[in-house]
């Protein structure tokens, strides 16, 4: 009897301690490539600035709790169904690290909250104004704001300078390189046409390499056929014919001159890096943290993780050359935001927590770490310090982000599939837009605007 | 006094569960909550355009006029005609063979591990059987088959199809192997023995006496299988994803795709639906030009 009393009394101890406490877990989903992490453990970092916080104004907290699932994502597709699965179930995270454009389907399907009142409530105390505007505003749906910027980059053209050597260039020549594409002097023809050469002079197995599964670069290519992907008036999504055709006529050449496998869409990520950091490719059109990877990751069978020393001297980047001469060249930006769903208990809370990340330290920490780019206008020393960086901010002075539309995945993958189609002989440029334009008006209806 | 009893007896018992009641019941439930239900849930989302959203926007009947106007099902159809008469064809001709094979020709001890070793796919995890053919397939001069041919072909994307119908065939030939060796067993041994006496060569038995006395796990394998390469998908899933451009596309991969990696629940359950509904009416035309019912009362009698 005596020993039941002393086993319900220590229970009963631990429950009232429990309560008293007040210990919350904030649950996080985030995802990215190999060297992403730090979307999680960033928030993990916060949470002990939260808690000296919450102390502060004398809340009855005491422990913040967080645990961040890290995904490496390779198939998106999946990834988002995986979510949807267990917001069904009840499972949801409270903050979902997530690309700015999925923003519209979810705040369409009604799981993530609009955040404006919390952004105002907190704009001075967390000075939100040193974040750039335009970041906040790829955070927008219907006029709404539902996301928190988490990071940005640039996605430039990477190039071999080691082969251009080879190839008869004079380091000056090679220096010169993102100039002349800055000056429209050196166009897609230009590339293909160098990237020709390497690959029949035996100095490379393949010219020009660009990412197997779907992604932003397939609309950057519209974009840098002039194209629009997304009406500034009514937010509709465009269907520009002549610029897409374009697209099609380019991937189509890159095959057809022998630069590009035929089964560029049916890659690894493993091998295409393992290729690119080996110098079996000449151009890669790539991102700014494949930078960051490439030192992390071992890829190279021989030096494992590239020294950064290695890609400096082997490795260059440039904007995507425009597509005529004298024309414009571009790059893309994936401004990656958390995201707070409705199934979070305490969305306020959710919310501070995600700006604490927006400190300069943890900034520069991801930043650095992962190869993106900074989402404010004052950083840390260490980030101000950062050599790619520097060597890669000029970029985003050409650059565009993808649309927040709420079905954009069905035509994110349809722009997708058509450029397979054509990539593996398929279907000719011509058929593939009769089909894209089909298939699209079909299941986008009024939302969709078709050009041209 | 006869009749009287009879009577007074049937009142002492008014409601006697039948005796097979209970056994039937697992059975019932189990089929209920994962057959019976699903399907009603799947008729109904086809009526639907449910979408990432998941929410139950009924509108009528134009998932279906969708389908009809997809200018992808007829590849897709195509694709699966061609996938489920040439894996049919692999598994019922091909796993004859290794019965017979395994079972008349060969010792009795030999033929068993024959047999095992062509179950070992099927008894490999899906996955595990899926990636050691993409090792085999690989593009690369690291690729066993490019190793051995001493080229390098991207199986995959050139004859995606060819692929799947070989992967399937693989593990589907043994299924007809397992049925088929049974039954050559099971064929008395005089009636073997009495050709023998008469002189008939070995092709000569397998051909006039084992074959025709083969019909019924003929007809069982060949109806089984097609049912169910129509709707199985998870090798072609994972060998090539129904790629390039939908080469490799079959029904049931289709309607597996735009409900769950497009999230077109609503359309991805008329595809399934209209699926279903062409099974059945094979089924029904199998069972006919089969005569199935002889097979029944042959059993029964």
């Amino acid at each position: 009897m005596r020993k039941w009393l002393l086993v319900l009394a220590t229970l009963g101890l631990i429950g009232v301690w429990g309560v008293a406490a007040e210990y919350i877990e904030i649950t996080a989903w985030a995802s990215g490539s190999p060297v992403d992490a730090t979307r999680c453990t960033n928030l993990v970092a916060a949470a002990a600035d939260l808690e000296k916080e919450l102390k502060a104004e004398g809340a009855p907290v005491t422990k913040i709790e967080p645990t961040c699932q890290y995904t490496h994502v390779e198939d998106w597709a999946a990834y988002m169904r995986r979510f949807r699965l267990a917001f069904e179930a009840g499972q949801a995270p409270w903050i979902f690290a997530v690309g700015h454009e999925m923003i519209g389907e979810l705040a369409d399907a009604g799981l993530i909250v609009p955040l404006d009142e919390y952004y105002q409530k907190y704009w001075d105390k967390y000075g939100l104004g040193d974040i750039y505007p335009a970041l906040i505003e790829a955070c927008k749906y219907k006029g709404k704001l539902y996301g928190f910027p988490q990071d940005t980059e640039a996605r430039p053209v990477y190039f071999r300078k080691d082969v251009l050597r080879k190839l008869g260039w004079s380091e000056e020549e090679i220096e010169a390189l993102p100039q002349k594409v800055l000056a429209g002097e050196f166009t897609l023809d230009d590339m293909i046409a160098v990237a020709k050469e390497a690959v029949e002079k035996g100095l490379v197995e393949w010219g020009i390499y660009h990412r197997p599964s779907p992604g932003g670069y397939f609309h950057m290519m519209t974009v840098a056929f002039g194209g629009q992907l997304q009406d500034p008036e009514t937010g509709k999504l465009v269907l520009d014919k002549a610029a897409i055709l374009k697209n099609l006529e380019f991937h189509a050449k890159l095959v057809k001159e022998g630069v590009t496998p035929a089964a560029m869409t049916q890659t690894s990520w493993r091998s295409i890096h393992k290729a690119v950091v080996e110098g079996k490719v000449l151009f890669w059109f790539g991102g700014t943290w494949h930078w960051a990877e490439w030192q992390r990751v071992a890829y190279h069978s021989e030096l494992g993780t590239l020294p950064e020393e290695y890609e400096w001297k082997n490795i260059g980047f440039m904007l995507v050359p425009p597509a005529e001469k004298g024309g414009k060249p571009v790059t893309q930006s994936h401004p990656f935001v958390y995201v707070i769903t409705t199934q979070a208990a305490d969305p306020e809370l959710a919310f501070r927590l995600v700006a604490l990340t927006a400190q300069p330290e943890l900034v520069a920490k991801h930043a650095i770490g992962s190869g993106h780019l900074t989402i404010r206008k004052t950083n840390a020393p260490e980030y101000e310090n950062w050599a790619f960086a520097k060597a890669v901010t000029y970029m985003l002075e050409y650059t565009s982000t993808i649309p927040n539309h709420a079905r954009w995945s069905i035509y994110h993958r349809a722009v997708y599939d058509a450029i397979q189609a054509v990539e593996t002989g398929a279907m000719t440029p011509e058929e593939a837009l009769k089909w894209l334009e089909d298939k699209l008006t079909k299941e986008l209806g009024d939302e969709l605007i078709v050009k041209g | 006094m006869e009749p009287k009893r009879v009577w007074r007896r049937k009142r002492a018992i008014p409601f006697r569960i039948p005796p097979h009641v209970p056994f039937l019941l697992p059975f019932a439930f189990l089929v209920t909550l994962f057959f019976f239900i699903p399907v009603i849930l799947n008729i109904l989302l086809a009526f639907t355009d449910m979408d990432f959203a998941m929410r139950w926007n009924f509108v009528g009947l134009e998932s279906y006029f969708r389908f009809f106007t997809d200018r992808i099902i007829p590849k897709v159809l195509l694709n699966t005609v061609i996938y489920v008469l040439a894996t049919l064809a692999i598994n019922v001709g091909f796993g004859l063979v290794l019965g017979i094979l395994s079972t008349y020709y060969v010792p009795e001890n030999v033929g068993l591990l024959f047999r095992a070793i062509w179950l070992l796919p099927r008894m490999t995890p899906p996955v595990v059987y899926a990636l050691l053919w993409l090792w085999v397939l690989d593009p690369t001069e690291y690729g066993l088959l490019n190793m051995l041919i001493g080229q390098r072909v991207n199986w995959t994307m050139q004859h995606p199809l060819g692929v799947v119908i070989l992967v399937n065939g693989m593990v589907g030939a043994s299924f007809g192997m397992i049925i088929f060796s049974a039954a050559v067993k099971s064929i008395p041994r005089d009636y073997i023995m009495a050709a023998q006496v008469d002189g008939a060569s070995n092709w000569g038995i397998v051909r006039r006496i084992i074959i025709p006395l083969l019909r019924w796990p003929l007809m069982f394998v060949t109806s089984w299988q097609t049912l169910s390469l129509l709707a199985s998908y998870e090798y072609i899933l994972l060998v090539t994803d129904g790629g390039p451009f939908y080469k490799s596309e079959v029904w049931s991969l289709y309607a597996y795709h735009t409900a769950f990696s497009h999230q077109l629940y609503g359309y991805g359950a008329a595809i399934a639906m209209i699926l279903v509904v062409v099974a059945i009416i094979i089924t029904l035309l199998m069972l006919k030009i089969f005569g199935f019912r002889r097979l029944m009362e042959l059993v029964g009698g």
